[in-house]
């Protein structure tokens, strides 16, 4: 080993701390806003399908609604909804 | 092999003394390279949330916690007392590196202790909040995630400069420290 061996696990960090952060989630839509069923029927909705207690509501970068709540079982529910139809399109 | 060489080459009479001393116990070795293996493992390949991760996050926080007890009670080198320096013992240390003329530790050297130390702290800190994640007290808390994450991205950080230190103060002082944390010894 020489002293440029140091530079290899150095080199490595700074790739992988640089190295932009996987986008989690589905892509929902390119449709414009527009379209998109407002926050407040977003909400109905959701509160119809039976999830309570959202602790975040938001828009995510691949254009989906997404909560943070708890299913009508009172289980943890991540999902991520349709902004035109206000479907599910991924549920965790 | 190469202790054998020396022993039976020393002359008739002279006390046999090995090249190498055991400085790293089995359980230390075992602890760092399970943990670099779990860690690369939910870094890298086990995604966060999921089972896997939280199970392999679980076991490290575990053998951190067992080596805490181990710096306790564990072989000469294992322990705290023997690595952990104070602040004038640090300073007389990092002085002497800036100069150069840094003196050879069989053990931990004392900038090498404060790297282990906030390697485990950072280690514990990501087995806690990675546990708070599963709380549904937390659920949603992105602040939470964010403090996880922060953590993994200075574990990178100080694993990148552990290594690299290991190497060049392996150069230096002219041994392989990697190879000493796999063979557990070390040139006398």
């Amino acid at each position: 080993m020489t002293i440029k061996t140091a530079l290899v696990p150095l080199a490595l960090a700074a790739a992988l701390l640089t190295a932009a952060p996987a986008l989690a989630g589905p892509t929902c839509t390119d449709a414009p806003k527009d379209t998109w069923l407002g926050e407040g029927a977003m909400k109905q909705k959701i509160a119809d399908m039976g999830y309570k207690d959202i602790r975040v509501f938001k828009v995510t970068q691949g254009n989906c609604y997404e909560i943070y709540g708890f299913d009508k079982d009172g289980k943890r529910a991540e999902v991520y909804f349709h902004p035109v139809t206000g479907a599910i399109v991924e549920a965790k | 092999m190469r202790t054998a060489a020396i022993d039976s080459a020393a002359p008739a009479g002279s006390p046999a003394e090995p090249a190498t001393v055991r400085v790293w116990d089995p359980f230390v070795r075992v602890f760092h390279w399970t943990v670099v293996a779990g860690c690369t493992a939910d870094l890298f390949v086990l995604g966060g949330g999921r089972t896997p991760h939280n199970v392999v996050g679980y076991t490290v926080a575990a053998l951190v916690a067992a080596r805490v007890v181990w710096g306790l009670v564990g072989s000469r080198h294992a322990r705290f007392a023997d690595f952990v320096p104070g602040p004038a013992a640090l300073r007389r240390y990092l002085t002497a590196l800036a100069r150069g003329r840094e003196p050879r530790f069989l053990g931990h050297n004392p900038a090498g202790a404060v790297m282990i130390l906030a390697l485990l702290a950072t280690l514990a800190g990501l087995g806690v909040t990675g546990w708070m994640t599963t709380l549904d007290a937390f659920w949603g808390a992105e602040w939470l995630e964010d403090l996880h994450e922060t953590l993994a991205d200075g574990l990178i950080a100080l694993v990148a400069v552990h290594a690299a230190a290991a190497v060049i103060e392996g150069v230096r002082h002219r041994e392989n420290l990697v190879w000493a944390m796999v063979t557990g010894r070390k040139r006398r």
